[in-house]
């Protein structure tokens, strides 16, 4: 398991980085509230000169009015208006008279009806001359109408001539309902809302703010009171101004970020270093120091302690190490992981005394063994190899250890033992003992005895005969052991295969086709010096494939660098058969391997002597008539292989029956397992129709034959390629067969219907009077036969489809249709040869003589 | 400077230099006794602890001096002036009485005084506590100095309002009357006493710190019971003037009541309404035989300051109907026990008023001869 590795260096430099991040965030953070706060606290000092602003500009709207009011009675007292016409007056000359301080006012004569100015209706319904009597001669007054109209309230006398008073002037200023007065107060202020409140009652007197400033938002207020003209006035001011951080201020807080960032980033980089100097620095130099001096630092001279003791530890192993290997009389080298030399015993050093002057191992040792070493470098198990070091006269035996070193990496350890003493020992030994006792060629009792036990579990279907050949094959391989016969002869082994082959299965009993052996033209044809272990080999080697229950078992075999014999068997090799084949591979220096699916190969180095002659490929026609023969399709795959145009045929009638397409058979191979009368009918017919003797015609048996009786060549038991090729050959060498010639034969009849009786009957008679005949239960087949007999006699016994029969005439026009029966719709071309039920072989007879006397006739006509 | 110039711009208002009828209001510039306290809320307990002191008898001081305090008056008018002349007699009266050793320099007519100005004598001199009695031009431009200086402890007489624009660097005390309270208690005891049907006149000034605080309020005090004043005249605050102005008013409502504004109003309307009733007996007594009380009074009648010298004989007998009695010593005792209190290291309020009460006819002459004596304790041999 590997454990991911950090930096303790890079991890402390982290942290702490993350430590001042978070201080400048925090930092930023409180400076930026700081600012915040700084600029709420001077809005809030701002407001309190705000606050006297709005005093000031409440009292200038004040005075204002009472100008406005001591204009009015000015030109009240100079006027001399008529006593109706006075409003009339002073709102003719408004302009010069009204400033839109005052709301409205009232004009309380002495002597005559009062006067109210209309606009007192804008502000209240209420009746005004009760809010009168709290008026204070040249004092502004706060008073509340019923309808909740709140006015500050201005009395002047209206001092006529002489100083008698001629009544009283009131003026109204509106406080609830004065957006003029509360914009002026906003505007003067440069407040977001002013609100003037009756600290006495609580009641809101004037308020006014400014759309911008929302509820939420963030804004600073002052309260104060209210200092103002009007008499016995306990008012409260509210001003509230929104709290938005100016740009100055923001650039402000930027340049103090900016310095923060600066003084903390030089600290960070100051702290660093300064803990790199102080603590890291220290920390590598205890580990990596290479002499005892002790670091004065308390909290590490624990580290250097245990460093040292692990060290003086390490030294004692070493020195122990040492002496083992100098006490060993092996030979011990250590290498690295590109084959330097790590260590060497004394021994290793005497062995190899210029080693000093080498790079690697392999500059020291011979190249026969780099191989080896390499290989022990790469991580392979079991190296090993002999050294003969000749100046030494000594032979030493390597053997490659790789392990892994300190680094991780592979490295190798060479041991090595001096064996010279027990070679020369082997050698004298192997001087004095017989081949035949060569050790290897014991039998081992435990896997024949084990062979034997499985004797009694043979099914019972074996017969005595494959028993006894079985026990008597296994005897002669156990005593062919053991012989010191050297005889040997030159084969193709495809020959030596056959004959094994033959030996086998006579001394077994089982048909040629138990043994299946794919033995392709160039292998058999290779020459090899057979001996006694080689052709046991091969009859081991075929015994397995009959003894085998999987269908497709069979020899297969194969010439690569090496001959290659393969086998596919139902269950693994058994331990008796593996140690025979073993034994007989040792003489042959072969080798034998356990493939899959149960399968094994045996690989044999032989020396070709030559190829057989004769047996090239070469394109052929080739007529296989097959008849009983139970590897029909084998046979034909294989003639297929050796390149020949293979025309099959199920029997020796259909070979007559059907006229083929090719102009020449180069061969005719008849095939035959227990019917041994067709073939030899062919035969006859044959040399009949071709009038000589010299056919080639190959007999292909499964049993032993009498070809030879017959003049033809024969072919029995295993069948191979080989030996398909060799009697392909053979027959080759007559003149081929031309299907041509077979054109004076009698026309075939063809019976159309009936039923199976009428069939047999039909084709008895037919045969007795040597017609070939061929059966169809309908027209509907006609393709597949009338080309093979365009000319025939077509007998139909039962009705038969216009449409067809138009067809075959169509397709056909030789072919003759004779019906035994009339039927509608008859064609013409059928003739009609009535016959009745059941039919006899007088009737068949006659209606061959009417057919013969029909053809007859029309041949003269024509 | 900006102060300066509200002060003598305040001294023109009590001059009444105004020319015009339409005189600028004096009280946005003056704080009322009431909103003094509201503002100064420590005040009030200093001020009511040394009304007991005024009411009782001398304490005479309880240190040695170590020379005599020097207190300088600043007087409206000549020395010998019967208020002057009682501001001056109290004020000795009760120093002595405490048994303060002082040097009174009395600066008098301040308006013939051309080759020296006051403050470069008052500077001279180095008062320990300068009295002033009237914010008129001179006085106002020589308390202005001394403030600024700040040597001299001022004290403002007869004057219970407060200047707002004084009220970072405040005289030592002010002690005087509230004006607006008297009137107001006046206005009470007439509408209480005065029938429904009874016609109102008034005579007051036309502008000035009197006529803001005590004319004015009047007029108001009035308006807001409902009692409409039916004729209103501003004459000029002495009796020639109220006589011709009182005479035409009882030519057309010989049965009014006429409000005097001032001392110098009530004397004039008082021989007027004498001289009315002298030429118009017959008439007089028809009418009074035809009326009810309902219908009003049954001939003329005016209010009175205090300040008469026929004060009772003119209560008792007519035809001043109330009085509005000011404890004028009680001002010149404050001022003696503040300096002497001052002089103790004691804390002293800032503003004293003095009390106002009402003498009225249903009072016996013993009681009215008493009340005056209260309210002149010391002085009261002048009168």
């Amino acid at each position: 398991m590997v454990n991911a590795t950090m930096s303790l260096e890079r991890r402390a430099f982290y942290r702490i980085l993350a430590l001042f991040l978070f201080a400048f965030a925090v930092a930023s953070a409180a400076s930026f509230i700081a600012f915040d706060a700084r600029e709420k606290n001077e809005l809030q000092s701002s407001l309190v000169l705000k606050k006297q602003i709005v005093e000031e500009t409440f009292e200038a709207y004040l005075n204002r009015a009472e100008h406005e009011m001591n204009f009015i009675s000015q030109d009240l007292l100079l006027g001399h208006y008529a006593p109706s016409k006075a409003l009339d007056m002073l709102f003719g000359h408004h302009d010069l008279l009204f400033f839109g301080g005052l709301d409205f006012f009232y004009i309380d004569w002495a002597n005559r009806p009062p006067a109210i100015d209309p606009r007192a209706r804008l502000y209240t319904k209420d009746d005004i001359a009760p809010l009168l009597r709290q008026g204070k001669i040249n004092r502004w007054v706060k008073v509340t109408s019923k309808d909740g109209a709140i006015f500050l309230l201005y009395k002047k006398k209206l001092v006529g001539k002489e100083g008698i008073n001629v009544g009283y002037l009131y003026g109204f200023v509106s406080l609830n309902e004065n957006l003029t007065l509360a914009s002026k107060l906003l505007d003067a202020a440069k407040v977001d809302m002013v609100q003037i409140k009756d600290a006495s009652t609580g009641a809101i007197l004037l308020k006014e703010k400014r759309n911008s400033l929302e509820s939420s938002s963030n804004s600073v207020q002052f309260t104060s009171a209210f200092s103002s003209s009007v008499y016995d006035s306990h008012f409260e001011l509210e001003v509230v101004s929104k709290s938005v951080i100016s740009s100055g201020s923001l650039y402000h807080w930027g340049q103090f970020v900016f310095w923060l960032f600066m003084g903390l980033g030089i600290l960070f980089v100051l702290l660093v270093m300064l803990i790199r100097r102080l603590v890291f620095s220290p920390l590598a130099f205890v580990v990596g120091r290479t002499s005892e001096e002790f670091l004065p630092f308390s909290e590490l001279q624990p580290l250097q302690v245990q460093g040292d003791q692990y060290r003086q530890f390490l030294q004692a192993k070493e020195r122990r190490f040492q002496l083992l290997l100098d006490s060993t009389n092996n030979a011990v080298m250590f290498c690295n992981e590109v084959a330097c030399v790590d260590a060497m015993n004394k021994e290793a050093m005497r062995l190899f005394p210029n080693n000093h002057h080498a790079r690697s191992v392999f500059d020291f040792t011979p190249i026969s063994v780099h191989q080896a070493i390499q290989d022990a470098l790469k991580g392979e198990v079991g190296v090993s190899f002999e050294l003969t070091l000749s100046h030494l006269n000594v032979i030493y035996h390597w053997c490659a250890y790789s392990f892994t070193n300190e680094n991780g990496f592979r490295s190798l350890l060479l041991v090595g033992r001096d064996i010279t003493n027990e070679k020369r020992l082997s050698w004298q030994l192997e001087q004095l003992k017989p081949s035949s006792l060569q050790l290897h060629r014991h039998i081992d009792i435990d896997v024949l005895l084990k062979e034997l036990s499985l004797l009694p579990r043979w099914p019972d279907n074996i017969s005595s005969q494959y028993f006894r050949g079985w026990l008597a094959i296994l005897l002669a391989l156990l005593d062919d052991l053991k012989s010191e016969e050297t005889q040997t002869e030159d084969l193709p082994i495809g020959e030596l295969l056959a004959r094994e082959c033959e030996w086998l299965t006579s001394r077994l009993g089982v048909a040629p086709y138990d043994v299946q052996v794919d033995c392709p033209v160039d292998v058999g044809s290779m020459i090899v010096t057979c001996d006694i272990n080689l052709r046991n080999l091969l009859r081991v080697l075929l015994m397995l494939v009959v003894s085998s229950d999987v269908s497709q078992r069979q020899l297969t075999l194969r010439s690569g660098i090496d001959l290659e014999m393969t086998i596919i068997s139902g269950a693994e090799l058994r331990p008796f058969w593996h140690w025979m084949i073993n034994a007989l591979l040792q003489p042959l220096t072969g080798r034998q391997r356990q493939l899959r699916n149960n399968a094994f190969k045996v690989e044999l180095p032989l020396t070709i002597k030559g190829i057989e002659p004769g047996n090239e490929k070469e394109s052929f026609t080739v007529a296989w008539v097959w008849n009983d023969y139970l590897e029909a399709e084998r046979i034909k795959d294989s003639l297929e292989r050796l390149g020949g145009q293979v025309e099959s045929y199920s029997s020796t009638d259909a070979f007559f029956m059907q006229a083929s397409a090719v102009s020449q058979f180069d061969v005719v191979i008849m095939g035959s397992d227990h019917d041994v009368q067709a073939p030899r009918h062919m035969i006859k017919a044959l040399k009949g129709q071709q009038d000589r003797e010299e056919l080639p015609i190959i007999w292909l048996s499964t049993q032993h034959n009498e070809h030879f009786d017959y003049g033809v060549l024969g072919l029995s038991g295993c069948v191979s390629d080989y030996r398909l090729q060799k009697v392909i050959a053979k027959a080759r060498q007559y003149e081929g067969i031309v299907p041509m010639r077979l054109s004076g034969r009698k026309r075939a009849w063809i019976v159309v219907g009936g039923s199976r009786v009428a069939k047999a009957i039909w084709y008895t008679e037919l045969e007795r009077l040597s017609i070939s005949s061929q059966w169809l239960s309908g027209l509907e087949e006609f393709e597949a036969i009338f080309p093979y007999h365009s000319d025939a006699v077509v007998v139909l016994l039962e009705p038969q489809p216009k449409d067809l029969l138009m067809s075959v005439v169509q397709r056909f026009p030789s072919i003759r249709f004779y019906a035994v029966q009339n039927w509608p719709e008859m064609m013409d071309n059928v003739q009609r040869y009535e016959m009745y039920l059941p039919y006899t072989g007088e009737q068949i007879c006659a209606l061959r003589d009417y057919v013969q006397s029909t053809t007859d006739l029309g041949a003269e006509n024509e | 400077m900006r102060r300066l110039f509200c002060i003598n711009l305040f001294a023109l208002f009590l001059l009444g230099v105004c020319s015009s009828a339409q005189a600028m209001n004096v009280l946005p510039y003056v704080i009322s006794s009431q909103d003094f306290y509201r503002a100064w809320p420590d005040q009030r307990p200093l001020s009511e602890q040394l009304s007991a002191v005024v009411n009782s008898p001398a304490d005479p001081i309880n240190m040695m001096q170590i020379s005599p305090v020097r207190v300088a008056f600043l007087l409206s008018g000549t020395t010998s002036s019967i208020r002057n002349k009682s501001l001056l007699l109290s004020f000795k009266r009760r120093m002595q009485e405490l048994g303060i050793a002082y040097q009174i320099t009395i600066y008098d007519n301040l308006q013939n005084l051309q080759a020296t100005s006051p403050f470069s004598l008052i500077k001279k001199e180095k008062p320990n506590y300068l009295v002033a009695t009237d914010l008129d031009v001179m006085q106002s431009h020589v308390v202005e100095r001394v403030l600024q200086q700040g040597k001299t402890k001022v004290i403002f007489f007869n004057l219970s309002t407060p200047l707002k624009n004084w009220k970072y660097q405040p005289p030592f005390m002010y002690v005087g009357f509230d004006q607006l309270k008297a009137v107001q208690t006046l206005a009470s005891y007439l509408d209480r006493q005065l029938p429904k049907k009874t016609k109102l006149a008034a005579l007051v000034l036309s502008s000035g710190y009197m006529n803001d605080l005590r004319c004015n309020g009047f007029l108001d005090a009035m308006a807001s019971r409902n009692r409409h004043i039916g004729d209103v005249q501003t004459v000029a605050d002495n009796a020639e003037a109220a006589y011709v102005a009182a005479q035409r008013i009882l030519r057309k409502t010989p049965d009014a009541f006429i409000f005097s504004c001032t001392q110098s109003i009530s004397n004039g309307v008082v021989r007027a309404i004498k001289a009315y009733h002298n030429t118009h007996a017959h008439q007089m007594k028809g009418m009074a035989e035809s009326k009810t009380e309902e219908d009003g009074l049954s001939s003329a009648q005016t209010n009175s300051w205090g300040l008469s010298v026929n004060e009772v004989d003119h209560l008792i007998n007519g035809p001043v109907m109330v009085s509005s009695l000011f404890m004028w010593d009680d001002l010149a005792i404050a001022v003696a026990e503040g300096i002497k209190g001052d002089m103790e290291g004691k804390a002293e309020p800032m503003l004293y008023v003095g009390r106002t009460t009402i003498m009225s006819p249903e009072q016996d002459s013993t009681s009215l001869h008493l009340m005056i004596q209260q309210a002149y304790r010391y002085s009261a041999v002048i009168w």
